[in-house]
């Protein structure tokens, strides 16, 4: 075989290469949707609800935090105001929830946006830390406005039997299934933004501001942008969590773990791709509930212990997250002579 | 409009205690390409950064088609038609060469489809094309330096600033750099700014030269004239 004949075996049709890449997405939501059937117990059935939801949260916090590199650790008020929306208006207004999630995401995207505007012009490391303040604000304000909010004592909803129409369901399945439709469209969300030009101003931004604004990009109003979209994403995730565990209060909902692990999921999955942050969650949050399971007693400390070391180890083999490394083996795969 | 193009009113920067520039006052009419030269530290870097204003002018105003554009954001004044490259290169290192060029085009073509073939041509222009797919920080210094041209072609420009693109360029680079400045100066009517170390560069392609010195600006005119001027001639030989 000539040498200028042997390339072009190896490089593969792009359509042919499309329709494998489509069917192996369809081979993974199968894997998905079947989830029930295979993981066994109910405990393990929440387990995968709350990835799900901590996939469509690391998803949502990745459109701005990862796309555009605002490190936010403040996420968890999107999160705080899709839940106490949606369960105040269930429990003051008996509005229901399937009307109440979609208002904490409107909320939330103004919330986002009066946030956005002062905290965009803090730089780098100080929009990590102003974002982290609001964590601070906002537990204040709901603990001292109890007669809104319920003060510490939280919100609890009402116990009204199993009613759809209310989201109250008898089977754990349909939360589950509920959870995966958000993570699915939260999925789908994360890819448009990424191929469209909002994703590419978002990475000229990441990339290089000067040059982004040499290019004419408005970075305020770009990041605001994904900023809401980004909002709209977790608050939807607050309301679903409401919902599930039917309990909120202030330290819960503005909880420095829940946007830390936001952050944590979309790093460790790769903030490049636009499935990468679920596919952080679906690995880290197994693995921190099995290991706080296990280890029990006097070990129950280890279990961060051996969560905290297995993250530095990700980290340190794989800095750009899992997503980009398995996206290289994937090219190299169709690059190999078979 | 009959005016200027572009129009200086005493502008001055300063940094602490250096006056970068100072009182600089000049116009430019559309579709002229003005070379602008001095030696190093003459503010020839900082006179574009105070026009598009990236660093805004501590006094003085900058007017563009007869508005003052002075404090305006740098998004505002790119998007109104002037926009320039940077000595110190500036591109998006992880995205590919036509990425690059891309996000320039997305700044009046909307679709991405449309934005993408807009692109394409002007990579082709600049002689950059069959690099397209590479990451742009696989590219050498002086490539580097064309593909933030071919971005700042892509936004579309009334008003192109190009700070120091013949940099390693060849001789014969050199000569295809400058067909394709007269090329966007006379084919597409772009009004340029050039600012260029290499002498007979600037002087063979310029109608008309600025030159500065240490914030001043000490001549305005024909190549020729301002070549023989003795305040330009002592600048340039007194550094030597």
């Amino acid at each position: 075989m000539s040498d200028s004949a042997a390339p072009s075996l190896r490089i593969p049709s792009r359509r042919g290469r499309r329709a494998v890449e489509a069917a192996l997405a369809l081979v993974l939501l199968g894997l998905l949707l079947a989830a029930p059937f295979y993981v066994g117990t109910e405990f393990a059935l929440r387990i995968a609800t709350l990835c799900c939801l901590f996939g469509t949260m690391s998803l949502g916090w990745n459109l701005l935090g990862g796309y555009a590199n605002q490190i936010s650790l403040g996420h968890a008020v999107f999160f705080a105001v899709g839940a106490y929306t949606t369960g105040l208006l269930e429990i003051d207004f008996q509005v229901t929830p399937w009307l109440g999630i979609p208002a904490g995401m409107a909320l939330a995207v103004l919330v986002g946006i009066g946030i956005g505007i002062p905290t965009f012009r803090l730089a780098g490391h100080y929009f990590a830390l102003g974002t982290l303040a609001l964590l601070q604000i906002g537990d204040i304000l709901f603990t001292y406005y109890r007669q809104f909010t319920g003060g510490t004592l939280g919100l609890t909803l009402p116990i009204r039997g199993y009613r759809p129409e209310m989201f109250s369901f008898k089977y754990p399945i349909w939360y589950f299934y509920i959870a995966a439709g958000m993570m699915v469209g939260a999925l789908l969300a994360s890819r448009l933004v990424l191929r469209s030009g909002l994703g590419y101003r978002l990475r000229a931004i990441k990339e290089n501001p000067l040059a982004a604004q040499l290019a004419g990009i408005d970075l305020l109003r770009t990041k605001l942008t994904a900023l809401a979209v980004s909002a709209a994403v977790v608050a939807a995730g607050g309301g679903f969590y409401m919902q599930f565990i039917q309990f909120i209060d202030p330290d819960s909902a503005f909880s420095f773990q829940t946007s830390i692990n936001m952050a944590l999921f979309a790093i460790i999955g790769g903030v490049n791709s636009w499935w990468g942050p679920a596919l952080g969650a679906m690995l880290l949050v197994p693995l921190s509930e099995y290991t706080s399971l296990q280890l029990t007693g006097r070990l129950a400390p280890l279990g961060p212990l051996a969560y905290g070391l297995l993250l530095i180890v990700v980290i340190l083999l794989r800095p750009r997250g899992l997503a980009e490394w398995l996206l290289r083996l994937w090219e190299r795969l169709w690059q190999s002579p078979t | 409009m009959s005016g200027p193009l572009l129009e200086l009113r005493s502008v001055s920067r300063r940094f602490g205690g250096l006056l970068a520039l100072s009182e600089v006052s000049f116009q430019v009419q559309a579709g002229e390409l003005v070379g602008v030269i001095g030696p190093n530290g003459a503010g020839k870097s900082t006179l574009f950064n105070a026009i598009v204003q990236l660093i805004p002018p501590s006094s003085g105003q900058v007017l563009y088609q007869g508005r003052d554009i002075t404090g305006w954001p740098v998004n505002r004044v790119v998007a109104s038609g002037i926009t320039k490259t940077s000595q110190m290169v500036q591109v998006f290192g992880e995205m590919t060469v036509l990425e690059n060029v891309l996000i320039g085009a997305l700044l009046h073509q909307r679709r991405l489809d449309l934005a993408r073939r807009q692109a394409i041509e002007d990579l082709e222009f600049i002689g950059l094309a069959p690099r397209a797919e590479l990451p742009a920080r696989d590219l050498t210094l002086a490539d580097r330096a064309r593909l933030e041209l071919a971005r700042a072609l892509a936004v579309r420009p009334r008003l192109l600033m190009i700070d120091e693109v013949m940099a390693g360029l060849t001789e014969a680079e050199v000569g295809e750099m400058l067909d394709r400045l007269r090329a966007m100066n006379r084919e597409r009517g772009i009004t340029l700014l050039v600012i260029e170390h290499n002498m007979r560069a600037v002087m063979e392609v310029s109608q008309r030269v600025l030159a500065f010195e240490q914030g001043r600006l000490i001549a305005d005119g024909d190549p020729s004239s301002v070549s023989r001027d003795p305040q330009v001639v002592e600048a340039y030989l007194g550094m030597g």
